[in-house]
């Protein structure tokens, strides 16, 4: 899904109006946007990019990094962690201080549901996995990374801040 | 008994009426009569005779437009929404417009006319702004609006809006406001409040009655009037074409000192304002650069406000200034400053609580201490 019909850019560079923005973002609605685990934000690449030749990392190398994760995750809790019930979550994907602090200033800017919440515990938990961070609390940064790849999607999503 | 503006206001309000027409039905007769040659009850002198000759459907419109439009009414509408109306040559008529080629033949005013016999500045923009364009906005009414300056501006959402919420801010500040609908039609729906305010605090003009819609081609007009009740005029955001343009020419065409903020090169919402500087247009990075157009240069001591947010590490201050610069994504902050992407995605994430960044779909904005005004 672009961010918005003229296909936008950064901000300031979209030439759509708030009408059509509005209308636009309502063909998802927010209840199910937050149902998705990752929203990842894929920018325009730059020219010199496009022209480059360079592979990026083979799909067979993350296939492989992908497979070892999921086999640690089953191997620790007999499920994948999308599938984590939230009542084991406190103790397979437990929060230390920072990501905790990080997680609740979220909340309080409404910036999360509450579904949001136990949905990015998992991610952030998938993500000390990748890194074969084994033990089971995870980390600022995992969290962190969660919640980029958990971008506010145009102008319409509930900030909690000025507009 | 109808007073002779309800007979102005009626007219201003027809289908296809015009400044011209109007002011050339009022140049040499009383509102009454004009109303009478606009709607066919009496025969109509030159030029009207030759204009409707031209134009064989405008008797009808203006006939239909009489009977749907009756001057009991339009003053009953100015009455409701405490819309006075100034006819050009009225003593209350403002000074600067009345020498004006393209001068309006009547004002529908909400508040003071006699704020603009403070010093006037104007802040136009785009509306397609960003944080960093809104943020200076807000820094340009604030402060001017501090040294006494009556902000100008034509509430539009973005640049505009920005420039008058920082006025505002200023207590006992008398902003000034050229709107392009009727003044009872607050436009967009969400500068409601802002509109309320600057007719309660300053004077909110319009050249159309009220109930008037907003058409596209008002606005256009509406920038002439804003470029003529102004001594200098600041753009803060344009894009390469756009109404602030508009504005900027007419300032220029009426010697209106024009001013324009720099932007990054890569900037869409700067295309505008560069090239205005290409083309001749003072440079204007701080009020200062403005005050002194003005002759009340005051160099400013210390910060004007306070700012609450806790100071960022000198790390973390790389970010916010390259942000700053333009919007960034992950990747770039990240190859910017040669941090890995997730330590970047860490500081980005203290950055956003700490208030510094703000990201819309991964791009990341630096806000300053200007946004809540923004």
């Amino acid at each position: 899904m672009n961010p918005c019909p003229c296909g936008g850019g950064g901000p300031g560079a979209c030439v759509c109006g708030d009408a059509v923005l509005h209308r636009y973002a309502r063909r998802v609605s927010g209840p199910l946007l937050d149902r998705f685990d990752l929203r990842v934000p894929v920018h325009r690449p730059a020219i010199e990019d496009l022209l480059c030749n360079e592979p990026g990392e083979s799909s067979m190398v993350v296939a492989a990094r992908v497979l070892s994760a999921r086999e640690l995750a089953v191997t620790r809790q007999g499920v994948l962690n999308s599938s984590l019930a939230v009542d084991r979550l406190d103790d397979i994907a437990r929060l230390d201080v920072g990501s905790a602090a990080l997680l609740r200033h979220e909340l309080e800017h409404d910036r999360l549901s509450g579904r949001g919440y136990h949905r990015i515990r998992r991610v952030a938990r998938t993500i000390a996995d990748l890194r074969g961070h084994l033990e089971l609390a995870v980390e600022e940064q995992d969290v962190a990374l969660a919640l980029r790849f958990r971008a506010t999607f145009a102008r319409t999503m509930p900030t909690g801040r000025a507009a | 008994m109808i007073p002779d503006e309800a007979f102005v206001a009626a007219l201003a309000g027809f289908d296809r009426m015009t400044t011209k027409r109007l002011s050339g039905l009022l140049a040499h007769r009383s509102p009454p009569q004009a109303f009478a040659i606009a709607t066919g009850a009496c025969a109509p002198p030159e030029p009207f005779a030759t204009l409707f000759a031209r134009e064989p459907d405008l008797a009808g419109v203006w006939h239909r437009c009489g009977d749907r439009r009756s001057p009991g009414a339009a003053w009953e509408q100015c009455l409701a929404a405490g819309v006075q109306v100034v006819v050009a040559g009225e003593a209350a008529y403002p000074a600067v417009l009345l020498d004006d080629p393209r001068r309006p033949a009547a004002l529908f005013v909400r508040g003071d006319l006699g704020v603009l016999d403070a010093r006037r500045v104007g802040i136009v923009g785009t509306r397609n702004a960003t944080q960093r364009g809104r943020e200076t906005a807000a820094r340009f009414g604030f402060e001017l609006a501090q040294e006494g300056v009556v902000i100008v501006s034509g509430l539009a959402k973005g640049i505009d809006g920005a420039a008058h919420r920082g006025a505002l801010a200023v207590e006992g500040a008398r902003p000034v406001a050229v709107v392009g609908t009727g003044p009872d039609r607050p436009y967009p729906a969400q500068h409601t409040g802002l509109w309320e305010e600057v007719a309660m605090r300053g004077a909110l003009i319009s050249e159309w009655p009220p109930g008037t819609a907003p058409d596209a081609f008002r606005f256009p007009l509406r920038n002439r009037i804003l470029a003529a009740l102004v001594e200098v005029l600041v753009v803060v955001e344009s894009r390469e074409r756009g109404g602030s343009l508009i504005t900027a020419r007419e300032a220029a065409e009426r010697g209106v000192e024009v001013f324009a903020v720099p932007g990054a090169l890569q900037s869409r919402a700067a295309l505008g304002t560069n090239k205005l500087l290409c083309d001749g247009a003072a440079p204007a990075t701080e009020t200062a650069d403005v005050l002194m157009a003005l002759g009340l240069d005051r160099r400013r001591e210390g910060r004007s406000r306070h700012d609450p947010r806790a100071l960022p590490s000198a790390a973390d201050r790389r970010l916010i200034d390259a942000c700053r610069l333009e919007p960034r994504t992950l990747e770039a902050l990240s190859l910017h400053v040669g941090d890995s992407l997730v330590d970047t995605a860490m500081a980005v994430a203290r950055l956003e609580h700490g208030g510094w960044l703000r990201e819309t779909v991964g791009w990341f904005e630096a806000i300053d201490d200007w946004a809540d005004l923004a």
